[in-house]
């Protein structure tokens, strides 16, 4: 797999009082082309491991390999990880310091060295992929809606063309409409091949838009399955602020009670089983 | 990848310790009486002694002396800065060596030292007073210390609730710069290489965001507070009331000794 977390540990403040295990023995691997969801409650060790992903965070024990490069204190080596790796940080609207979105969007490219027709070539790319008009491009990004400020905060990392997206909590602050845009855009990276890595605590989103969920919770990986199953396994067990929604819930208790035939979330679906069911009944 | 990871200065480190249970008041007392203290001790038996003294309150207070070091981190600068000059600008004979017109005597070095050490000492003391006392206490403790200046209009809880604040956003501060960094780091920010003048306009980035941060905090702050209607000292009560005790008193007094041993002993040596 091009990414591979192997027995991951990492541990805050080691040896001080405030000492906290963040991370306990992660292992996992993304594969390009594919949405991983990483699902766990408040302070399980997420956030954490985006830092791990992008070399922000060198490993204290266990391994971080991105197509094939092992994450270490090499300075080089942490270039080419982080121009690969793409991490979209929680509220990323409050890194944003340019005068101009176009200069905020042109920063990362910049810093990889890439100037003149290219340079804008990105710029234009990065502003298509996430839905703004070319003319916001001269725009204060001081200026723009809380909305539209994450879309030009999340440009700035498609800018620079990373294969992996790692992206802490992007829904987070968002309204309805914008949850959309982002979830079709999530979808969208990975058609086009780049592995996307999204970081949420919404396991309703999280089951509605992945290949694969990994359950982290306090620091340990409790599963890496596909939705299907992870579902199955949460109405059978229960994990630390993880709830299945309340239509999958639904949808189970009817399925061992024999009323439905098959377990969905999809409302329509699941009407249509009932629907049949009382006409059975009849 | 960090430039500011671990930073402990003005963090609050909750533990069952004496220490911690003193009244605020009295950790002020000795504060500010080491503080001019170590001013004042010029030689390095003094100074060891300030040393040994703060490391037995570290022990005591049960805080680990490596959280102790690791708080005078971010003013290391400042005070290699100053023993820096202290070097060239100290008059002296015996000069030991010289860079063009700058010429380091070997009283100058002695100075130097001195001057870090007491720098690095007195950092080292008032991070044990933030370690050991949590935020609501250090501001009862100035509140009270600076009331009687009240009588002359000065606005002693205000000024007490300002401090509280500012000490309490060190660590926030340090979070949020860390995050802002770490965000421009993996878009290919480069805070390592080139000049000093490219260095330092590789933090505009982060500068921005800090600043206007900063006042979005200020301003959430400002509201939260009027939301639970804080208007000043004015009719407000304390939850835990200052206790003044023997052992308060007794810890004062064997500071006082141990502060008027050092300085004895400053004098004769």
């Amino acid at each position: 797999m091009p990414l591979t977390v192997k027995n991951l540990s990492f541990t805050y403040n080691l040896g001080l009082p405030t000492e906290v295990n963040a991370l306990r023995n992660i292992s996992f691997s993304a594969d390009k082309g594919e949405i991983l969801s990483i699902v766990g409650h408040t302070g399980s060790g997420k956030s954490t491991l985006a830092l791990h992903l992008n070399g922000l965070f060198i490993p204290q024990d266990g391994e971080v390999i991105i197509d094939g490069i092992k994450i270490d204190n090499s300075h080089a080596q942490l270039r080419k990880i982080r121009q690969s790796v793409g991490l979209v940080f929680q509220y990323p609207e409050q890194q944003i310091f340019a005068e101009t979105v176009h200069d905020e969007i042109a920063f990362g490219p910049q810093n990889w060295g890439l100037t003149g027709a290219l340079l804008e070539e990105r710029v234009l790319y990065a502003m298509n992929a996430i839905g703004l008009d070319p003319s916001f491009a001269s725009a204060n990004p001081f200026l723009l809606s809380g909305g539209e400020k994450r879309r030009v905060a999340i440009a700035s990392i498609l800018a620079s063309e990373p294969t992996y997206l790692v992206l802490d909590e992007p829904t987070a602050g968002l309204d309805y409409n914008g949850l959309c845009e982002l979830t079709a855009l999530l979808k969208s990276m990975a058609e086009k091949g780049i592995c996307v890595i999204h970081i949420t605590h919404d396991l309703e989103l999280a089951l509605n838009i992945s290949d694969r969920i990994l359950i982290i919770s306090e620091g340990a990986v409790t599963a890496c399955d596909t939705p299907t199953f992870i579902s199955q396994m949460l109405s059978n067990i229960n994990v630390k602020g993880l709830i299945l929604p309340e239509i999958l819930s639904l949808s189970y208790e009817m399925k061992k009670k024999g009323s439905i035939e098959y377990v969905t979330s999809d409302p329509y679906k699941l009407a249509e089983q009932i629907k049949a069911a009382k006409t059975r009944c009849h | 990848m960090s430039l500011i990871k671990g930073v402990t200065l003005g963090q609050y480190m909750p533990a069952d310790s004496f220490i911690h249970k003193l009244d605020p008041r009295c950790k002020l007392f000795i504060t500010v009486l080491s503080m001019v203290a170590i001013f004042i001790s010029d030689n390095f038996l003094a100074l060891a002694m300030w040393a040994s003294l703060i490391l037995f309150l570290t022990k005591r207070s049960k805080i680990p002396v490596r959280a102790l070091m690791k708080s005078a981190k971010p003013i290391m600068i400042l005070i290699i800065f100053t023993s820096f000059l202290h070097v060239f600008f100290t008059g002296g004979d015996d000069i030991i060596f010289s860079i063009g017109p700058l010429k380091a005597s070997a009283a100058g070095i002695l100075m130097a030292i001195r001057i870090g050490l007491r720098l690095y000492l007195l950092v080292l003391f008032t991070a044990l007073l933030t370690f050991t006392t949590s935020p609501s206490e250090l501001s009862d403790g100035l509140e009270a210390v600076l009331g009687p200046l009240k009588r002359i209009g000065f606005p002693a809880h205000e000024v007490a609730m300002m401090m509280t604040i500012a000490l309490r956003f060190i660590p926030t501060l340090f979070e949020e710069t860390e995050r802002i960094i770490n965000a421009q780091v993996s878009r290919g920010a480069d805070f390592h290489s080139g000049g000093l003048v490219k260095r330092a306009k590789a933090y505009i980035p982060v500068l921005i965001p800090l600043f206007v941060l900063v006042f979005k905090r200020a301003d959430t702050l400002a509201f939260a507070m009027e939301a639970r209607c804080y208007r000043g000292g004015k009719g407000r009560v304390r939850m835990h009331p200052l206790n003044w005790g023997t052992t308060e008193t007794k810890t004062a007094i064997a500071f006082i000794i141990f502060v008027a041993t050092v300085i004895v002993l400053n004098r004769c040596a």
